[in-house]
């Protein structure tokens, strides 16, 4: 079975469909790791949204403020 | 101008460049991530002020970052900075410690000329501050400033989410101020004075022979413009500090102009791949191993051997990568500001960063 990138983004619920025809063609065409990839930043972003502290993602980023 | 507003285009590479006007500061806080002391180093205004003309309409940051050290030493060079970003058509934010306003949070009408020119001001406010400026005083300064018009907001530090001065003082700003400024609350950190007494937090560190999750920087995108002039593509301290890695060097002003830095900053190869992937996940593909040092020290190796840059150049060389590229920045622009504050900040309190906030943060 060959491999569906949009199906796949899908399903780690990346909103796709909300993408324009063109935007959906160029994102088909993702290699599994790049896909991988892409739902790797998502599922670390949901975890940093939820009451996790997602500051513990990182080590310290401190500077000039932490901005 | 809103804080969250303003950090929802933290993502964007190039949107914000940070100035630190100077090192020196009057105040003594025990946990000063700068090491600012009265006579630390200062350089030459003429490294900003002539970086800060060559803003134009057609090539500008969207906002200006003033800080230091305690930037309202130079209010002079405040204001001309404000002149030149405003006519280019920039948005400045200053950061400051308040040291004019330790003894009766009275402002001298230089500073508040400087404080009302700029777009919004962003006032320290933590346990070690209150020891050399009260928060009564403190307090009076922002309402002045809030009298006057100008969006404030505070930056909190504390220990952790248990730490009962933030549950106190953000208690105390919602109500004295009605929900009205809202509040960045962040934990404190191992950096300048406090690396003497603050335990470093130990990173998590992949193991060997385990691939590492891709992790975006989202720092590596607004330059800092640091006290002497020189320009790196990352604000932490260290890098700061200098010697910055190859990597994150990016030149120094006066001599190269905005839309120079402003171009490396969103082209250079290993740039754009740090914050698509982050350095861990980089450091794999160039053959390296992460550092014990965690996510920011294994950025700091990246330049030691060719491995990682030839990896990035692969990389960034793909015909995918732009959209890969394209989707990791709609992904924490959708998040928004919120989501910054949850993780950089302290998330128990990331909901502070919104308070007063009325428009949708927009987010294309």
């Amino acid at each position: 079975m060959s491999f569906d990138a949009l199906a796949e983004l899908r399903s780690a619920g990346n909103p796709v469909d909300q993408l324009s025809q063109a935007q959906q063609q160029v994102l088909s065409s993702l290699s599994p790791e790049e896909v991988a990839t892409l739902n790797a930043v998502k599922a670390r972003m949901d975890a940093a949204g939820s009451d996790v502290a997602g500051h513990a993602l990182e080590d310290d980023v401190i500077g000039i403020g932490i901005f | 101008m809103h804080i969250a507003d303003l950090l929802a285009r933290r993502p964007v590479p190039a949107a914000g460049v940070f100035l630190t006007l100077t090192r020196r500061c009057p105040l003594s806080c025990a946990h000063c991530s700068t090491n600012s002391m009265r006579d630390s180093e200062e350089h030459s205004a003429e490294i900003f002020s002539e970086f800060a003309a060559t803003f134009s309409p057609e090539d500008h940051p969207e906002a200006v970052w003033l800080t230091g050290g305690e930037p309202l030493l130079r209010p002079d060079l405040v204001e001309q900075i404000t002149r030149a970003s405003h006519t280019a058509g920039a948005k400045v934010v200053l950061i400051t410690g308040l040291y004019f306003a330790r003894r009766d949070g009275n402002v001298a009408p230089r500073l508040l000329r400087a404080m009302l020119a700029v777009d919004h001001v962003i006032v320290s406010q933590d346990i070690f501050h209150e020891r050399e400026v009260p928060r009564a005083a403190a307090f009076a300064t922002v309402r002045t400033l809030v009298a006057a018009g100008q969006d404030v907001s505070f930056q909190v530090v504390g220990r952790d989410a248990d730490d009962p001065y933030l549950a106190e003082i953000t208690a105390q700003i919602r109500q004295d101020f009605r929900d009205g400024v809202p509040a960045l609350v962040a934990p404190l950190g191992a950096a300048g004075r406090a690396t003497a007494w603050l335990p470093r937090r130990q990173p998590a560190r992949p193991h060997r022979d385990e691939q590492p999750v891709p992790a975006p920087c989202t720092m590596a995108a607004w330059p800092v413009l640091t006290f002497d002039g020189t320009v790196v593509a990352c604000c932490r301290q260290r890098v700061v500090d200098g010697p910055a890695p190859d990597h994150l060097r990016l030149g120094r002003a006066p001599r190269q102009s905005w839309p120079e830095v402003a171009r490396a900053v969103r082209e250079r190869p290993i740039l754009r791949a740090l914050r698509v992937i982050g350095p861990q996940s980089l450091a794999h593909a160039g053959g390296v191993l992460p550092a014990a040092a965690g996510y920011c020290g294994t950025c700091e190796t990246l330049s030691d051997s060719t491995g990682p840059t030839e990896a990035a150049t692969e990389l960034v060389g793909r015909p995918t990568f732009p959209v890969m590229e394209s989707q990791v920045r709609q992904m924490q622009l959708a998040a928004g500001p919120e989501a910054f504050a949850r993780r950089y900040g302290i998330s128990r309190y990331a909901h502070m960063l919104t308070l007063g906030h009325h428009a949708p943060v927009e987010v294309g």
